[in-house]
Formats: C-alpha cells, sequence, structure tokens
C-alpha cells in the first residue's frame, strides 16, 4: 500500500503494510497517532535514513519537543525519538489485533468436533 | 458485604485523610500490570494483542515497588496478563505485603494449584486471590474460549482454601448473561467458600476480537436489577454495595478515571484502565497532565457512554460512602442488611 492509498480510518487491520508519504494529505502526526494505535511493530525511519524497527507504544505531540517512545523488535528500549527527527514510519509489522474475530473463532469451533473444538483458543495462545 | 475490618478500616482511614487534605486526585487501588502476557485469549479480553517482544517482557519487583510507593493508594490489584506467570511473583507480593497493601492477585487460576504446591506464596490477610470466573462451567469456558478452565479455577480455589489464603472471584457480564444462571453461580461460588465476590459489565476493548457482546448502560442496569433485586444473605460481595446499586440503576454517579491507575511496562497509562490514549513517565506527571474533564460520561467522551465498570465507578462509590451522609447512610444499610 503507498500513501496514496492512505486509509481513510485508523482500522488496525487496514493499516499492515502501509507504507505512507508524509505530505499535505498524509500529515506526520496524523501517521504517529496511527502508528500510537497499531498494535504490530512499525519501522520509524529518521531523515538521517536510519531506521528504528520496533513497537511505538507513546507519542506526545503536545511535549516541547513532541517524541514518540518505543521499544525495539529484540524488546530494548524505550528510545525516545523526537517528531523533528522522523521522516516516516512504515506498517512493516503484523497487526497482532487483526483477523481474530470472535466469528472467526466460532465458525471454527462449529467446524470440529466438541471436545478439540472446545480446547482451542480463540486466537492462538 | 465481605470484606475484612482491618482493611475497610485501612481504606476508610485512607479516604478521610485524602479529604482532610483536601486531594481531589488521589488513587483507591493501583493496577499493576507486571506483564502482558498470558495462557488464555479470551475473547473479550484487549490486553494481551501484543508483538511478541512485548509479551515477553515484564516489570522487575523493583520498578512495580517503585510504582505503588509513587503511587500510595492502599489497594494493588495486580492483573495483566497472568499474574501467574510472572516470574518474580512470589518476591512480589512478599513485598507489597511487607508494605501492608491489600493485594488482589487476579488470576484465571490455571497455574494456582501448582504455584501453591511450589510454597510461592504464604497466607496473608493483606492477600487474597481474586479469581477470574464469568458464571458456570459453560459460561467461563465460553468466555475464556477453552474448555476446562472452571474446573481448573475451581481446583485451584480448593486448594488456596484449604492452605488458609483469601479467596474472591471476579466475573465480568456481557451481553446475553442469564440472571438465573448467575444467581446459580452465586450459589457455587459460596458453596464453594469464597470469601466474596466481585462483579462488573465488560468494557467494549478496542482491539478485543468479541465487539458484539458487550453489555450497554441499560442492559447493564436491567441484568443487574434482575440478579441482585432479591440477594441471598449468604451472598457476599467484596466490593461497595453502592457500585452494585449504581450497576443496578439506583445511584447515579460519575466516573473517577483516577481512582485505578494503571502501571506497566510502557509507563502510566492515560487516562484508565480501559483506555490507552498515552503514558506518562511518574504518576505526577499523570495525575497532573491528564485532561481529567475529557473522560467521563458527563464529558461527551464516546468511548466513556456506556461504560459502568468497577475501575471507574467503584472509587465514586467509595468516595460517595465517606463523602456524604447519605451515602455513608445507605453503605452502612446495604451493608447491615444485605440489600440493594
Amino acid at each position: 500500500m503507498s500513501g496514496e492509498d492512505a486509509p481513510a480510518s485508523p482500522r488496525a487491520s487496514r493499516l499492515e503494510g502501509w507504507d505512507p508519504v508524509i505530505g499535505d494529505e498524509v500529515p506526520l502526526e496524523d501517521v504517529i497517532d496511527r502508528a500510537f494505535d497499531y498494535r504490530g511493530d512499525v519501522t520509524l525511519v529518521r531523515h538521517d535514513g536510519s531506521e528504528v524497527v520496533g513497537y511505538l507504544f507513546n507519542r506526545n505531540a503536545e511535549a516541547r519537543p513532541p517524541f514518540v517512545r518505543m521499544f525495539d523488535c529484540a524488546g530494548d528500549g524505550p528510545f525516545t525519538i523526537r517528531y523533528a527527527e522522523i521522516r516516516t514510519i512504515r506498517f512493516t509489522g503484523k497487526d497482532t489485533a487483526a483477523g481474530k474475530s470472535y466469528e472467526a473463532w466460532l465458525r471454527r469451533k462449529a467446524e470440529r468436533p466438541p471436545a478439540e473444538a472446545a480446547s482451542e483458543p480463540a486466537h492462538g495462545a | 458485604m465481605s470484606v475484612p475490618v482491618s482493611q475497610m478500616w485501612a481504606v476508610a482511614s485512607y479516604v478521610i485523610r485524602q479529604r482532610i487534605k483536601g486531594r481531589k486526585h488521589y488513587p483507591l487501588v493501583l493496577m499493576l500490570e507486571p506483564l502482558f502476557r498470558c495462557n488464555l485469549a479470551c475473547a473479550g479480553c484487549g490486553k494481551i494483542q501484543y508483538p511478541p517482544q512485548i509479551l515477553r517482557k515484564h516489570l522487575t519487583v523493583e520498578q512495580c515497588l517503585k510504582a505503588v510507593d509513587e503511587c500510595g493508594a492502599p489497594m494493588v490489584s495486580i492483573p495483566g496478563g497472568e499474574p501467574l506467570m510472572y516470574p518474580e511473583i512470589g518476591p512480589l507480593v512478599e513485598a507489597l505485603v511487607a508494605h501492608r497493601k491489600y493485594v488482589y492477585l487476579c488470576t484465571n487460576a490455571i497455574l494456582l494449584k501448582e504455584r501453591l504446591e511450589e510454597g510461592v506464596f504464604r497466607p496473608s490477610k493483606y492477600l487474597s486471590f481474586s479469581v477470574h470466573m464469568d458464571g458456570l462451567r459453560e459460561e467461563h469456558d465460553d468466555a475464556v474460549c477453552r474448555a476446562g478452565v472452571y474446573d481448573q479455577a475451581v481446583e485451584g480455589i480448593r486448594e488456596a482454601l484449604k492452605r488458609g489464603f483469601r479467596v474472591t472471584t471476579n466475573t465480568t457480564l456481557f451481553d446475553g448473561a442469564s440472571p438465573m444462571r448467575m444467581q446459580m453461580f452465586f450459589d457455587d461460588m459460596m458453596d464453594l467458600g469464597v470469601e466474596g465476590m466481585m462483579l462488573s459489565p465488560g468494557y467494549s476493548y478496542a482491539k478485543a476480537p468479541d465487539q458484539e457482546h458487550f453489555l450497554r448502560r441499560q442492559k447493564t442496569q436491567e441484568l443487574f436489577r434482575k440478579m441482585l433485586e432479591n440477594p441471598k444473605r449468604r451472598w457476599k460481595f467484596n466490593q461497595s454495595p453502592l457500585f452494585l446499586q449504581f450497576l443496578m440503576g439506583k445511584q447515579d454517579f460519575e466516573c473517577t478515571p483516577w481512582g485505578n491507575p494503571t502501571y506497566n511496562i510502557f509507563g502510566w497509562q492515560r487516562p484508565c484502565y480501559l483506555l490507552q490514549e498515552g503514558y506518562a513517565e511518574t504518576f505526577k506527571e499523570l495525575i497532573e497532565t491528564t485532561r481529567w474533564e475529557q473522560y467521563g460520561r458527563a464529558s461527551g467522551n464516546d468511548k466513556c457512554q456506556d461504560c459502568m465498570v468497577h475501575c471507574g465507578y467503584e472509587p465514586t462509590a467509595v468516595n460517595h460512602t465517606f463523602g456524604s451522609l447519605r451515602g455513608f447512610r445507605d453503605t452502612v444499610a446495604a451493608t447491615l442488611t444485605g440489600k440493594l
């Protein structure tokens, strides 16, 4: 998904794979808000070209200066990165909240023998 | 009601001290989440959808105790994730008990018997296992999306009671709950010998898989009225009777979002246990910089309109008890008569 295909609403399931091009139509602040709401890893790209891959768990647009906070994909951190350093954020990780509907679990449960079906966790715990 | 007198006194004296000091934003229960990892994946839970490196992380005991000191609340609830999967749960609980904090260890109890046999915990008036039980066997196993969990929990409860531990249950109610079957469940829990039960309607976490089955306000009141209109004397509830009256539509309360602040690997969660709108690095920062006026039903915030969950409204009920003669009178009357 390119920047032109930016989702109209921050539905997490549509964000996976999004590679936004920051500009007037897709402001950085909006992308950061969506990354904060996203339950998967992202790749944060700095203006100097360096990247941080990991989970973005906080953002504060009202702080002076505004910042995001991340744990990297090894779980190290938290790292604080200023908005001013960020060129873009790509939604590269799997959305852990997507595709695990209750209905899907009920369907799978109904298709299997009772004992086996009942012992299947809703989403793979 | 089943809260022990010493605990009631600890909470009452704490609330009165806060009121004398003129503190408006004081916490009642710290929600301490040492980890998000869980051995279940319940359809109504929005707490565990994270990438693997986040699920592998946990707080240190030192971080937990620092949060407890910062917050100062007399009670600490340890949810999660599943706290019995936290490798330092024994030392953490021991330290909290040494700090004379009333600890509610909220567990699905799958690992309870095993941990008790390992000698991880010692009985104390400060420690209560708050076992997640969403109803009778069928309803509970359905809510946690796995068969056999109800029986495991009952086995854990029996073992804990046998060893002299305080045990309570916590029950989240979803749409479709049957008042009559819930009453049967209350009887069963009392037969088991638990000290008391805690009830709350569910909250529709944006990240929870099951978005269809959360109760809306009117339905909540209807369900709780039917369940609790004529409560049996033997049913013991380990929570404020005014909160139960609120759930029945007999009290009109506003949310106290700072009442049960939440601390986890990300920091102090804004604004409450249920909404994740950011994190503060210190408790002071949480209290001083969160725009509390943007939350609660009166604020008009859509996310708060149907919420009647204990973490926002039980602190209001407790404040009401100690903040007005009517509140105190209603609480005493419900406690003495058992009527709600």
